[in-house]
């Protein structure tokens, strides 16, 4: 045969340029999960947190972008080493072994904290739209309608393209960062040598960037989503650097956003207590395109996690009772599946019209309980990625262990903190 | 001697009762039972139990228990507590708990995957025997202590009995264990089961359940599974295969549903599948791949029949049956000359309706309604819809017969389309 040196297939240029396209797309949906958990992650409370540690303390947090980073990785790494190794989401594992009474009460927890984080994020897209001048009783049932038709429409692939695509709009932050001339000198300085103050509203807020950036429902999220492309052990590599991709580019928004605050908010002495706030006093410092830059990031952000959040909830909790869950099915194969997605979306949507709510308070209370849930799931899984009969031969090095626990214990010592310094301030200390 | 008493229990109300000795000594509560599962009518053989802070593991042969009671398990007198040792254990012996509780297992008469919540015995004369499993939401609110309070709580508020959903032991095939699937698999019913079935079942398992599964079946069951099932999870399967062996089921596969395979298996992989392959096979796909996937090019199958239009209905029928095996649109036969131009069609009909000896080209139809190579999915729909074919023959410029279009092929890819 004239054709034996080249074993790959052999196509017409054409079909080789789309060939091309389409190996590019396979990366792109390869390099699927941890990118997207990273940018869900970039959520309304995200933004608000961010938002509000430039303005308040200026360019002096942004050092601490390198170590969350780090323990983002290490903590998203072995999700994803688990659900490429197993085959199993984490649900599922713990189910598996810890029993149903476990599986049960971190489940409820679960629902709890998702619920309060989606309320946050219809709260987001609510806030952003009213930037814009439209009011939240127009906007907010046609986002509810909108994330009904989603998943039950259309199909998992259109769904997922969607998210893809919705990524690449975290660049309206990057571009503010850029438009607002922060002094790139100064940048590099306090990124570069930390500083650590000992108030407490400095350990509340860097409290707040670490548990707004390592959630619990990423861990489930990202492990099934691994778990459903059918990632097999060969992908480990992909999967990794897909991980610290998503990590990385997670940082670099956060980054951005603290960046524009610190140059522009904390600069000219204005305090903000949200995301619209901040997007609203961008415009007289850094022109009306800042703003509404911003302002569509908040919604976008708000919009993507309102999507996900709901539906990482009905995989996680049918997965672990064994309940049909897909978005290939038909809403009477997956009852409880789809009735759990339209209940957190139909709960937390119509909440946020209830007129003057405390809105504070619940995003407050819901970031309790994610402080409280996300050791707890860390423990599950430093406990499941160490056993072999979980693993095989992918348990945790020495290394890995040590580091995985020190990040646990110092998360949840962060996580006791930000309670009891929310409980003080509950109760009026 | 009185008749033995039938009386139900489930696995969830054994765990953790407490274990004492004839006098009345606690020497622990109940951990495992451990089952024999090779008898028709597995019987629990093992109790296994925990004892003090360290939670030691001791287990007494079924035969050593005296009574079962609500408020704990009695052992006979000469009853001797031994550490368990797991190994030397027959393989057909499973912990109940570890193994079964909690985890997947296949309902074979529902073709479904469904997770353990709970497991129902039945006793009988003292002896414990496995009855079902239950996969119900009663034997959740079991297993978390609220089933009375639930059930009765439906019953006053919404009139409404919960059922409990079980699956008989012979209808159940466990998965924790990949040695035991492959011994299971090829005697047990689930190899008879629809490959459509098979495919949802094998869509429902991960990575290592679906390896073992798969590499227990026939190669020529796994390819007709294959073409049933989500392609993300073809591909997931055939990357877990060996080149050599991801080759053999191609090769079983039609040629179209082949290709679209290992269009969207990474170059390597494909590459690795092609070096194994039979080279007739190969160029087949090959040829195949070469057009757009959703073109007629792209959508057709290469596994026709077609014979010149001088041979009689014998030689068809004839021809029909020495390939009836490997072809993929049976009902249509294809009258070509000797350049492979087509002249015209006949299909099953017409032969069995014409006397045995008239030559093909009396009963060809020669108004032919073909399709280019680079027509596009709609087109062809159209087409389906106003003709009704089963299938439509594709052409290239020159009327050379190329292939063949089957309207599942077409649904396959118009079905996601149709809503739900």
């Amino acid at each position: 045969m004239s054709n034996t040196q080249d074993n790959a297939i052999s196509r017409p240029f054409g079909s080789f340029l789309r060939s091309r396209l389409v190996a590019l797309w396979g990366i792109l949906i390869l390099m699927g999960p941890g990118i997207i958990t990273s940018n869900v992650d970039n959520d309304a409370g995200g933004i608000t947190t961010y938002s509000l540690a430039g303005a308040e303390f200026g360019l002096s947090l942004l050092w601490s972008f390198i170590p969350i980073t780090l323990v983002l990785i290490v903590v998203q790494e072995m999700g994803a080493r688990m659900g490429v190794v197993s085959g199993k989401g984490l649900s599922d594992l713990i189910r598996e072994r810890f029993g149903v009474k476990i599986t049960f009460y971190l489940m409820i927890l679960l629902v709890l904290t998702n619920l309060g984080n989606t309320l946050a994020e219809f709260a987001g897209i609510a806030a952003s739209l009213e930037i814009f001048g439209i009011s939240r009783y127009f906007t907010i049932p046609l986002s509810i309608l909108f994330l009904m038709w989603l998943p039950v429409k259309g199909t998992y692939r259109s769904v997922e393209k969607i998210f893809l695509t919705a990524c690449v709009f975290y660049i309206a932050y990057v571009i503010t960062g850029f438009l607002v001339k922060p002094d790139w000198a100064e940048v590099i300085h306090s990124t570069a040598a930390p500083t650590l103050r000992t108030d407490t509203a400095f350990l509340v807020m860097l409290v707040g960037l670490v548990g707004t950036t390592i959630a619990p429902w990423m861990q489930f999220y990202l492990q099934a989503s691994v778990v459903d492309k059918g990632l097999s052990a060969k992908d480990l590599k992909a999967v990794r650097i897909d991980v610290i991709v998503g990590s990385v580019l997670v940082s670099i928004v956060a980054f951005f956003i603290v960046l524009a605050c610190a140059s522009t908010l904390y600069k000219a002495g204005i305090k903000v207590d949200s995301a619209e706030q901040a997007a609203l006093a961008l415009k007289p410092l850094a022109g009306e395109y800042c703003s509404w830059l911003f302002a569509f990031g908040l919604f976008n952000a708000s919009m993507f996690a309102a999507a996900i959040l709901p539906l990482s909830t009905a995989y996680t909790v049918c997965e672990a009772f064994g309940w049909e869950s897909s978005l290939d099915k038909k809403f009477s194969e997956a009852p409880q599946f789809y009735g759990l997605y339209c209940f957190i979306i139909f709960f937390s949507g119509l909440f946020i019209l209830i007129p003057s709510l405390p809105l504070i308070s619940i995003m407050f209370v819901s970031q309790v309980i994610n402080g409280l849930v996300l050791p707890v799931v860390l423990v599950f899984m430093l406990l499941l990625v160490n056993d072999p009969a979980v693993m095989r031969r992918s348990t945790n090095g020495t290394v890995m262990n040590i580091v995985c626990w020190a990040s646990t214990i110092g998360l949840a010592a962060l996580s006791g903190f930000t309670v009891w310094s929310g409980l003080l301030a509950l109760l009026g200390f | 001697m009185e008749a033995p008493r039938l009386e139900h229990t489930y696995l969830s109300n054994v765990l953790n009762r407490r274990v004492t000795s004839a006098d009345g000594k606690i020497l622990g509560k109940v951990q495992d039972l451990v089952i024999d599962a090779d008898l028709p009518q597995p019987e629990v053989k093992m109790l296994v139990f925990r004892y003090g802070w360290d939670r030691k593991a001791f287990s007494v042969p079924w035969e050593s228990v005296a009574s079962i009671q609500e408020s704990g398990i009695t052992l006979k007198s000469d009853a001797i507590p031994a550490s368990p040792q797991l190994q030397s254990l027959p393989a057909s012996h499973i912990h109940l708990k570890d193994f079964l509780l909690d985890k997947q297992i296949v309902d074979v008469h529902g073709a479904k995957v469904e997770r353990v919540n709970d497991l129902q015995f039945i006793i009988s004369d003292g002896r414990l025997f496995l009855l079902a499993v239950d996969v119900g939401l009663r034997g959740l609110l079991r297993r978390l202590g609220f089933e009375d309070a639930v059930l009765r709580f439906l019953l006053w508020f919404f009139d409404y009995n919960l059922k409990e959903k079980f699956i008989a032991w012979n209808y159940v095939q466990t998965l924790s264990d990949p040695d035991r699937l492959r011994l299971e698999v090829p005697q047990s019913k689930l190899a008879d089961l629809h490959p459509a079935d098979l495919a949802d079942i094998i869509e429902d398992m991960d990575v290592h359940e679906r390896a073992a599964f798969v590499e227990s079946l026939d190669e020529e069951v796994v390819a007709d599974v294959m073409e049933e099932m989500d392609p993300k999870v073809q591909v997931s399967i055939i990357r877990g295969l060996g080149p050599e062996k991801a080759a053999d089921i191609l090769e079983e596969m039609s040629p179209d549903e082949a290709a679209d395979l290992i269009a969207d298996l990474p170059q390597e992989t494909a590459a690795d599948i092609f070096e194994e392959m039979d080279d007739a096979y190969e160029e087949q796909v090959k040829d195949l791949l070469s057009h757009e996937e959703d073109e007629a090019g792209g959508l057709m199958t290469t596994q026709f029949l077609a014979l010149p239009p001088d041979k009689t209905i014998v030689d068809a029928l004839a021809h029909i049956r020495l390939h009836a095996d490997e072809v993929d649109v049976i009902y249509y036969l294809y009258v070509v000359d000797a350049e492979s131009r087509l002249l015209g069609v006949t299909n099953l009909r017409e032969l069995l309706s014409h006397e045995i000896f008239t030559p093909l080209e009396r009963i060809m139809t020669t108004r032919l309604i073909t399709a280019k190579i680079d027509a596009e999915a709609e087109d062809l729909a159209d087409l389906f819809a106003k003709y009704g074919f089963r299938a439509v023959p594709v052409v290239d410029d020159d009327n050379h017969i190329k292939g063949v279009i089957r309207f599942k092929t077409l649904l396959e890819i118009l079905a996601p389309h149709l809503g739900k």
